[in-house]
């Protein structure tokens, strides 16, 4: 019996150590709000916005840069960001000289090439992100936190750039703000819009420093 | 993967049952020692996971100093989970997540045990103390992501319990009820978790 006691021990140990995983089935498998910002920036201090008319699309398979421009998935979007902003306080400008905050707003339609990266900079390796040379004469990207989450198909990810600073190519052009929205597919890959405007929504209310 | 740790549980828990009443004839397979092999129902006390369950076991080995005091070594592990409905987890200053999640603790703490048998007759009532190591696995699922930190603490658990021969084949009943308490501590999505403490019971198997 001394002998069969380790066995079974061993035997009892082997079968059962183990953690037991959780039912993620109990998720509710809606959508994902992701906020982050720069706690050294003054928004109180900004007032006015541009947003650009299209949102980059990030794919796999394009050799150049691809946009949504007046769909109604891309309508959706660019209108719930701009209602954020304003509701938050902000004045939409047309003239981007004229703007404090610069808001790109991109679609991620395949993360072949755009998955994650826990530091700067956290897009290399997708050749057609937003370029800091769009939104004037800028020296670089300058991110002061860290992204530390993987990205999923069918996500929105808008971004505030901060338009303040005097520009020159020694200037880093700095992300202020940053809203990852996933989980807004329907079962067909359709975006689902209702979800796109309460998931907006929800990226600027739990966002209370905007103004 | 789930139902896969339920069958083989229960068949750990046939092979122990069988072995153990095809022995031959004996009230106890060493009056000098004591085994037991446990299922362990846990009760939490902690901030991040405090869903009472069933998921875990126990084992133990001991050696008797006397015939009152014995040393031994045990080993146990447990998981235990919570849901959290959805809303805002701040973690950090900056980062903000709306989400729903499920939270888990899985404890393992091991060491050694004293244990003083109050009686020494077919039934064994005993108190004892464990004191050891435990490792801690804290995890927080949600969406399609996982976030886990895992810690190392101190662990001391206070045990009152019975073993109970009541055949001649070496095998009997074993149950207990415990309290432990551990300094493992960590941070996962936001929330805290220090020094947790644990009630339960255990049910098993005694040699």
């Amino acid at each position: 019996m001394k002998k069969v006691i380790p066995m079974l021990f061993a035997a009892a140990l082997l079968v059962t150590a183990c953690e037991k995983t959780p039912d993620t089935g109990k998720l509710d498998d809606d959508y994902l709000v992701y906020t982050n910002y720069d706690d050294d920036t003054n928004f109180d201090k900004m007032t006015t916005f541009y947003v650009p008319d299209s949102v980059l699309i990030i794919d796999n398979s394009s050799n150049k840069p691809k946009y949504l421009y007046g769909t109604p998935a891309s309508d959706i979007i660019i209108a719930n960001y701009i209602k954020g902003m304003e509701s938050a306080g902000y004045v939409r400008t047309l003239d981007m000289d004229d703007a404090d905050l610069g808001l790109q707003i991109s679609y991620i339609e395949d993360t072949y090439k755009f998955r994650y990266y826990n530091n700067y900079p956290w897009w290399y390796g997708y050749p057609w992100y937003w370029q800091f040379s769009y939104w004037g004469d800028w020296g670089g990207w300058y991110w002061p936190y860290n992204i530390t989450y993987s990205y999923t198909t069918g996500s929105i990810l808008g971004e505030l750039v901060d338009l303040t600073p005097t520009r020159g190519t020694s200037q880093h052009l700095k992300v202020v703000w940053t809203s990852y929205i996933s989980g807004l597919l329907n079962s067909d890959g359709t975006l689902n819009t209702t979800e796109v405007q309460q998931a907006i929504g929800q990226a600027f209310s739990q966002s209370p420093y905007l103004k | 993967m789930t139902t896969l740790k339920k069958y083989s549980i229960r068949l750990a828990l046939a092979v122990v049952l069988f072995a153990g009443l095809s022995l031959p004839a004996k009230s106890q397979v060493s009056l000098d020692a004591y085994y037991n092999v446990d299922w362990q129902f846990n009760m939490p006390i902690n901030k991040f996971a405090d869903k009472a369950s069933g998921w875990g076991m126990n084992f133990d080995a001991g050696w008797y100093l006397t015939p009152d005091i014995a040393i031994g070594a045990f080993m146990n592990f447990h998981t235990n989970n919570q849901y959290v409905d959805r809303s805002v987890v701040n973690i950090g200053h900056e980062t903000a997540v709306y989400t729903d999640q499920q939270r888990s603790l899985y404890q393992l703490p091991f060491g050694v045990t004293a244990l003083y048998r109050i009686i020494e007759s077919e039934w064994q009532p005993y108190v004892a103390l464990k004191l050891g190591a435990e490792y801690a696995n804290m995890s927080s699922y949600y969406y399609i992501y996982k976030s886990s930190e895992d810690s190392w603490g101190f662990y001391m658990s206070p045990e009152v319990g019975v073993r109970w021969y009541p055949w001649d084949n070496g095998m009997g009943l074993h149950a207990a009820a415990y309290y432990s308490f551990s300094t493992n501590n960590g941070s996962v999505m936001g929330r805290d978790m220090e020094t947790p403490g644990n009630f339960g019971f255990r049910l098993g198997l005694a040699f």
